[in-house]
């Protein structure tokens, strides 16, 4: 019986052997790859990113206007910015293993690290000069940041596992974050010494985004633009093929930087290794693309200075905007609003840059501030009605100072200067006298809708598709697209009286500087392209408009050579310019006071109210202490600008525009000028206009070349571009 | 029978020579899968030669005991028990009473006992005497053909069992039952009595698992074994981490297995206990199936040696003892190598003759020892007849 119970043990125990070695079989041949790819992946360590090099920013000569340049940053422990009790027992428990501190209580070496913490903070303080205030706000940021994110994680998590119950911790709550920016190297030096061997602080390298630290950076700031960590969203909707955004990264959130994003950025690369250190795989990064704009900053500059002088001049003037386009490209040669602000103190002075609410440092007028247009419409008024036949070059219209002989208002505008009515005008010296009687006599014979659907297309470009013209512009995020108004946009139906006021460019019609400086292009090419701030690569084509014939523009022209060069223009003489032939129109629009002060009523929780009186809502906010997200209930307007005097109905002084361009056979540049709340376009926006053809003149790219004599240019209409029975 | 019992001086047989050659096989595999585990260690390999120097060690302990004899050794069997019983206890009295150097009381686990530069760990020497003194009460009696009689033998198993799973110990403790089973099957029990202990041990499992004798992370283990194959991190990591690295250098050893240099995966201290209780997947890794498969098989072969050893005999102590023996050894092999396949919950054991630990070694030496000492304890047949052919004498039953 013993050897056959032995032979039965042994047979269980091949038995299990043959279980055993099945489950080999299993584990090595059935699933052996499978095992294998997991064994080389827990052998390869995370792969590292490199990241790229952003673009530069070039101007039109090839200066560098913003390149990433190495920087230092202080970065101090999340435990340290959250003042997290558990960070301190760590610190102390590091502080413990020191010769000095060994074996003494726990209490004493947080009290220790607790110094330590504070005596890193006065450092900072003292070294880099960024208030204590300050830096404690910078640390509120990082935490609400990190928390929020944290919540939303874990309320994530919530839903996908009710029963979930640890709590979410962050590799951001474990890491250091940066809290003064791109210090100096004698910062860095003082703070080396300083800091050396503190857990909590430490200097780490970093990129910084340059901007050329130049005077001339003062006018192209806004059009630079500035870069933002990436959105959510944004992380979101780039597909990794594309390179991918990973959280923290920068981007352009306004101006070129926002609008050149994709060339600009190049494409992160990224390096595997295996544990031992050894190169597996490596995709370097492709470095941003330079990118090349179309302004020349020298001339920016020099408009910048052109502005500053005529807003100084001309009080209440709160600011102004020039746009210099290149013919026949519509290259921005510049793209000027005054006044702007240096961008090395943006972030120092961003709350009472925000809060300038008379001049609006922050907003690049020159693209984002739509204005009525007055009587530079007028000659879109004029090329419509011709387009349409609703006028002729022959037609004659009698100005005898208003419209209708019986009814108070729709005045020509000598009515209120009491200058004499123009009498009988045709096309050409309705432009050159900016007559209203027969732009609102042309208005009104193409109606309002016919009116509107014309101008659109010559401001915004003729229609591509069904949907109807839209202005496209630029490009660039703080573009306004201005307004030709239609039933659609007024929720209501247009009236006579709207193809009246549109025909001079008042009522709702709204216009930036630069779709100004468009239009006067397409006046003086006789053709549509949009502008860019971008050079291209090869030159872009005109669309030609339907219905307009080139002698209707050769028409336009004139009135304007005239309006700047023949006694009677209204901008003459101030747009005459020796050597020059220019064409120019003029434009005093209406305008509204500009609402400076509010007072914000914000609700107080349980019923109650705060009221709060501020420039802006972000500054009444921060005087209540609110969050970032909280909306007033509702504002009433408290100042205005100009301000309001205390007796009388007043009327603050009209915007004045001036466009122009030149020389008047093969034009080479267009402008526009906007003087907000200048007074009139022929006093003060046409003498800023001839300041700007004249550094055009003397600019070394030689934009517009010196003509002959002043004599030369003051020749008239040549027989051969106009039939003589239209001759005034 | 009387005269073959102090039989020593005479020639192995072929059992004894093949326990002997497998047992020291395997100890070279063992030591070539340590070098392989601490081969980025700067090249000092001092663990295996740690390890060369026990197996020295062990096997002088092996000549010593067969040169004694399993028979002297039996003699003494209940001294032994009592005096291992008493250091078990002391281990115990250690989690109460500081006992200073001696025996040293790490992380809240006793099991070493330090005497001057040698250390040891007393479970392992009482696997081994247990099992003479096991051997010892059954080797005459016939009661355990009774379910009464099976009282007896199990207090003998149950008692150095709590005492070492109260060190705590629960990988060595979990040998005894199997090794008691084995030899109570061998010796004659009948198989009804032992199906019922064995109906009352598996009733009772869930009861232990939920009862407060098992620990918090022994339960976590046994959960993460029963979850090995859920992907969920909860498994994954934590208690079944050392699991899940384990099936991941064994799978990756393939058919043939990965060169030496290429096992970046232990350089990298990707498998805990690579070197002890996890050996065998060092071995799988690097040999494959095949040299796993090949592994096994010279277990066997030792197992089977034995078994022919305890066979070959007539004395029922000397069966008891071979039996036992090799059941000791047989238990550990097969709950290490399943344990590091995933076949059974991760206990810390190790894998007789190749993990890395001296008292472990030894004792598995001393072990072969007294199987060496059993194979040559056969009875004497007179010569057969010379020149006699087809001699019906030469069998040994």
């Amino acid at each position: 019986m013993f050897d056959r119970r032995l032979w039965v043990l042994l047979l269980l125990m091949t038995a299990g052997a043959g279980v055993t070695v099945a489950r080999l079989y299993q584990l090595q041949i059935v699933r052996g790859a499978e095992y294998r790819a997991k064994a080389e992946a827990v052998l390869v360590r995370p792969a590292a990113e490199m990241p790229a090099v952003r673009g530069r920013i070039l101007d039109r000569a090839g200066l560098v206007l913003a390149s990433d340049e190495p920087a230092v940053d202080v970065c101090v422990h999340y435990g340290v910015l959250a003042w997290s009790e558990k960070y301190l027992d760590e610190l102390a428990k590091a502080i413990r293993k020191e010769p000095a501190w060994r074996g003494r209580p726990t209490s004493e070496a947080r009290e220790e690290a607790a110094r330590r913490i504070a005596a890193m903070w006065d450092n900072l303080i003292r070294v880099t000069g960024v208030t204590r205030e300050e830096l404690r706000r910078r640390c509120e940021q990082v935490v609400q940041r990190v928390e929020s994110l944290r919540r939303y994680i874990e309320r994530k998590r919530k839903e996908a596992d009710p029963t979930a119950s640890r709590p979410v911790e962050l590799r951001e709550q474990r890491m250091l974050h940066p809290i003064v920016r791109d210090i100096s190297p004698e910062m860095r030096a003082a703070l080396e010494m300083e800091m050396a061997s503190q857990p909590f602080v430490r200097l780490e390298p970093a990129v910084r985004r340059r901007y050329q630290n130049d005077p001339a950076m003062r006018s192209v700031a806004s059009l630079l633009g500035r870069l933002g960590q990436v959105s959510a969203e944004q992380i979101a909707a780039e597909s990794e093929q594309a390179g991918g955004y990973r959280p923290g990264d920068r981007v352009g959130t306004s101006g070129v930087e926002r609008l050149a994003e994709r060339s600009l950025r190049g494409r992160r690369g990224s390096e595997t290794r295996d544990l031992d250190g050894k190169l597996l795989e490596e995709r370097p990064p492709v470095d941003g693309g330079d990118v090349r704009l179309t302004i020349d900053t020298e001339l920016q500059q020099q408009i910048y200075e052109i502005l500053s002088r005529v807003v100084a001049e001309h009080a209440p003037a709160t600011g102004a905007a020039c746009v210099v386009l290149s013919l026949p490209q519509r290259e921005c040669l510049a793209l000027v609003s005054y006044p702007s602000y240096d961008p090395a103190t943006l972030a120092t002075d961003f709350a009472r840059l925000r809060d300038d609410t008379v001049h609006l440092p922050l907003r690049p007028r020159a693209i984002a501030n739509a204005y009525p247009p007055g009587s530079i419409a007028k000659p879109a008024t004029l090329l419509a009605a011709l387009a349409r036949g609703r006028v002729t070059p022959a037609t004659e219209v009698e100005c005898r100072g208003k419209l209708f002989p019986n009814v108070e208002g729709w005045h020509c505008w000598t009515h209120w200067n009491h200058f004499a009515p123009h009498g009988v005008v045709t096309c050409v010296t309705a432009i050159q006298h900016s007559c209203n009687i027969y732009f609102y006599t042309a208005g009104e014979r193409l109606g309002a809708a016919g009116l509107t659907d014309a101008m659109r297309e010559l401001l915004h470009g003729p229609a591509e598709s069904e949907g109807g013209a839209v202005w496209r512009g630029t490009g660039l995020f703080e573009e306004s697209r201005g307004l030709v108004p239609s039933e659609a946009a007024l929720r209501r139906p247009l009236t006579p009286a709207d193809a009246r006021n549109f025909s001079i460019g008042q009522g709702e019609l709204l216009m930036t500087p630069l779709q100004a400086a468009t239009f006067t292009a397409t006046i003086a090419c006789g053709d549509f392209l949009e502008p860019t701030v971008l050079r291209p690569d090869s030159p872009r084509v005109p669309r030609r408009f339907t219905g307009l014939r080139p002698e209707h523009f050769r028409l336009v022209r004139e009135g304007m050579y005239r309006c700047a060069n023949l006694p009677g223009g209204t901008a003459f003489p101030h747009l005459r310019t020796a050597g020059m032939s220019v064409c120019g129109k003029t434009g005093s629009a209406e305008s509204v006071p500009l609402v400076t002060r509010r007072e914000y009523v914000f609700s107080g929780g349980d019923d109650s109210e705060q009221v709060v009186e501020a420039p802006t809502v972000e500054a009444a906010r921060e005087k209540l202490d609110l969050p970032g997200d909280v909306k007033p209930l509702r504002s009433k307007p408290t100042a205005f600008w100009p301000p309001r005097r205390a007796e009388g109905k007043q009327t603050p002084p009209t915007h004045a525009w001036c466009v122009a361009f030149a020389p008047r056979d093969r034009p080479r540049v267009a402008i526009s000028v906007l003087i907000e709340y200048g007074g009139g376009g022929g006093k003060v926006a046409a003498p800023a206009a001839r300041q700007v053809i004249e550094a055009l003149m003397n600019a070394p790219a030689g934009y517009l070349s010196r003509e002959g004599s002043v004599a030369d240019a003051q020749r008239v209409l040549p027989a051969t571009d106009v039939p003589p029975e239209i001759e005034p | 029978m009387t005269a073959d019992t102090d039989d020593r001086g005479v020639f192995f047989p072929l059992s004894a020579w093949l326990v002997l050659a497998s047992a020291i096989l395997l100890t070279l595999v063992g030591l070539h899968a340590i070098y392989a585990g601490e081969a980025e260690d700067g090249g000092t390999a001092s663990r295996t030669r740690t390890q060369a120097v026990f197996a020295v060690v062990g096997l002088a302990g092996m000549w010593l005991v067969t040169w004694i004899g399993h028979v002297q050794f039996g003699r003494a069997a209940y001294l032994f028990f009592a005096a291992t019983l008493v250091l078990l206890a002391l281990l115990v009295l250690a989690h109460k009473v500081p006992l200073g150097p001696v025996i040293p009381l790490r992380r809240n686990v006793a099991r070493w006992v330090q005497l001057g530069p040698i250390g040891f760990q007393p479970s392992e020497y009482a696997k081994i005497v247990f099992v003479l003194a096991l051997a010892r009460y059954l080797r005459f009696r016939s009661n355990y053909r009774r379910l009464g009689g099976l009282v007896a033998p199990f207090v003998l198993t149950l008692v150095p069992t709590g005492l070492i799973l109260a060190e705590p110990d629960l990988g060595t403790s979990l040998l005894f039952l199997p090794v008691l089973f084995i030899m109570l099957y061998a010796a004659g029990a009948r198989l009804r009595h032992l199906a019922i202990v064995l109906a009352l041990g598996a009733a009772a499992a869930p009861v232990f698992y939920v009862s407060p004798l098992m620990s918090a992370y022994q339960r976590q283990r046994i959960d993460s074994w029963l979850h090995q194959d859920d992907p969920d991190p909860r498994w994954q990591m934590n208690a079944g981490y050392q699991l899940r690295q384990s099936k991941i250098a064994i799978g990756s050893g393939q058919w043939f297995g990965q060169p030496l240099e290429q096992a970046a995966f232990f350089r990298h201290d990707m498998l805990p206990e690579e070197q002890n209780d996890f050996i065998f997947a060092v071995i799988a890794h690097q040999w494959g199936f095949v040299g796993a498969t090949l592994v096994i098989a010279l277990y066997l072969l030792l197992f089977a040696s034995g078994f022919v050893a305890a066979s070959a005999s007539n004395d029922p102590f000397t069966r008891l003892v071979a039996v036992g023996m090799t059941a000791m050894i047989a238990v550990q092999m097969f709950i290490n190598v399943g344990m590091t396949v995933g076949q059974t919950p991760v206990t810390g054991i190790t894998l007789p003759f190749i993990s890395a630990g001296g008292s472990s070694l030894v004792a598995y030496f001393v072990a072969v020892g007294f199987l060496l000492s059993a194979a040559r304890h056969r009875p004497v047949v007179m010569a057969g007849k010379p020149f006699e052919y087809g001699g019906a004498g030469m069998a040994a039953e």
